[in-house]
Order: C-alpha cells, then sequence, then structure tokens
C-alpha cells in the first residue's frame, strides 16, 4: 500500500513567508515596523554553519514582519559584502518579481499611499486593472511592493478565459519560443479557440 | 471577415459599447463570449472607450481572426 495517503482535500493555504536578502538592516526595520506599522512575531539569529572555507554559511539573522495571512522576512548574512544582482530588480524585468500584499478596497489603498509616502517612499496611484487595483513601491533594498485589491469577484467566465488563453499561451510558445511566435500570433490561436467554444465545440 | 472576441465581463463592455455603436458590426452573444464581425475593417478608438491604458492594450484579451493593422494607445485596427 502506498505510504502516501491521497488527499482530495489538498490545497495549499495561503502564503506563510516569502523571504529575501538585505545588507540594510536598519533601514528594513525602520521601514517595515516604524513606517508600515508591521508587527514583528519572530526573529532568529544563528551561527553559521556547514563546510569551511567559501561555502561556509555566515552567521545570520532571519527576521519576519506580519502582513496579514502572511510574512514578509529577511535574511541577514553578518559581515557579508551586498549583492546587487540580487537586489537591483530594475526595468520590466525586475519589477516582474515583486510581492503584492492584499487590500480590501480602493479606500484602504489610498490609506496605504499615505502611510507609505510618510514612510519615506515613493508611491504610484492607484492604478486600475482589468479586475484589481493597484499601488505600487519599493523598500530601502530595492525590493518592489504592491498592494492591490481586486475590484469585481472572479467568475467561472473568466477561468474559462483564463484556460483557453493558457492553451493558446503553451502551443503558441512552448519553451523558449523555438518557432519565435509574436503575440499576434498567440491571439489568433486564442480567437479560433474562442471561436469553437462559442459554436459548442 | 475580421472578427473580434471578447469575454463578456464588465471591464471589456466599453470596447463591446463602441463596436455596438458601428454600422456593419454583426455582434453575437454565446457561452460566456461576444464575437464582433464585419465584412469591412474594424476599428475601435481608445477616446471611444474611455479606457485607461491598462485594459485599453488588453482589447485583444479574447483573440481574433485576421489581421492586426493598428494597435497603439491611441487605435487598435484589424483587418483581413
Amino acid at each position: 500500500m502506498d505510504a502516501v495517503t491521497p488527499r482530495s482535500d489538498l490545497r495549499l493555504r495561503g502564503v506563510h513567508h516569502t523571504a529575501f536578502p538585505t545588507w540594510k538592516p536598519k533601514s528594513t526595520v525602520e521601514f517595515y515596523r516604524d513606517g508600515l506599522g508591521l508587527r514583528v512575531p519572530h526573529a532568529i539569529t544563528a551561527r553559521g554553519w556547514g563546510r569551511a572555507g567559501a561555502e561556509k554559511h555566515p552567521d545570520f539573522l532571519h527576521f519576519f514582519f506580519e502582513a496579514g495571512e502572511g510574512m514578509i522576512a529577511f535574511f541577514y548574512y553578518v559581515g557579508t559584502e551586498r549583492r546587487e544582482e540580487f537586489t537591483a530588480l530594475r526595468g520590466y524585468l525586475g519589477l516582474a518579481r515583486h510581492t503584492a500584499w492584499l487590500a480590501h478596497d480602493i479606500d484602504e489603498l489610498e490609506a496605504w499611499r499615505g502611510r507609505i509616502r510618510a514612510a519615506g517612499a515613493k508611491v504610484t496611484p492607484v492604478v486600475q486593472h482589468e479586475t484589481m487595483a493597484s499601488i505600487y513601491f519599493v523598500d530601502p533594498n530595492g525590493y518592489n511592493l504592491e498592494i492591490a485589491c481586486q475590484t469585481r469577484a472572479l467568475t467561472e467566465i473568466d477561468a474559462l478565459d483564463a484556460r483557453l488563453t493558457l492553451d493558446a499561451l503553451v502551443e503558441t510558445f512552448g519553451d523558449d519560443n523555438p518557432q519565435g511566435n509574436g503575440i499576434e500570433e498567440m491571439w489568433r490561436r486564442k480567437g479560433e479557440k474562442v471561436r469553437a467554444h462559442m459554436a459548442g465545440g | 471577415m475580421p472578427v473580434l472576441y471578447f469575454p463578456e465581463v464588465a471591464e471589456y463592455a466599453p470596447f463591446i459599447a463602441a463596436l455596438g455603436d458601428q454600422g456593419g458590426v454583426e455582434l453575437r452573444r454565446a457561452g460566456g463570449y461576444v464575437a464582433a464581425s464585419s465584412a469591412q475593417e474594424i476599428s475601435i478608438a481608445r477616446a471611444a472607450t474611455g479606457l485607461g491604458e491598462a485594459v485599453w492594450f488588453g482589447a485583444l484579451v479574447g483573440g481574433f481572426a485576421g489581421r492586426i493593422l493598428q494597435f497603439d494607445d491611441q487605435l487598435l485596427r484589424v483587418g483581413d
């Protein structure tokens, strides 16, 4: 008998935490704890371990800030030099890597805008997307942050449309886009799938 | 014959309304989608939709049939 019993109710329950390296512990604590007002439920301090030489693990601190149901956490590695390739997340590729927290509504987003500005960071106006609205800002380390709210509930039509889009995405681009397709080709395939769906296919 | 498809949800309604105001564009609804087709080129001016950039540039989310003639921050034109 299989040792692992299949569980039909198995699903992820949300984000426990995400974690990032920091070389600016003072600014990080001042921004998240004092500026944004996030509670600090947990902090770890440890002697580094591991093999000697280049793979020796530095001594470190690992500290957490409460962000609703989950936490954002940082590692500070004592005695190490800042590595820009882990923190300098600029341009659209850098912005693609971000943390987005949830707010209830646009009034809350506006309230967060005020608190973020008071914490010394620049923040965008509220941006209305298809089904959500967002504000964007950057922490003292250079990490990209977002606070978002749903502006309408997602429906079965959204899920159907997402399924057809992902089918077209995978067919058009595969991995590394070996055929060099553009998005027009993907939209055309999507249109064909929607046409078939509307015809009852 | 160019065709634009839109999921029938609130944020794409401005596209459908702008297309419905044009002569020669036929709207057909089925299965949660709207298909807008025409014997001629189909064009939508962003000004007629009142949409911000984030949603405007998602105009082709539902896919299409034909060829994109123009798609910038002011105008979308699709032809054969």
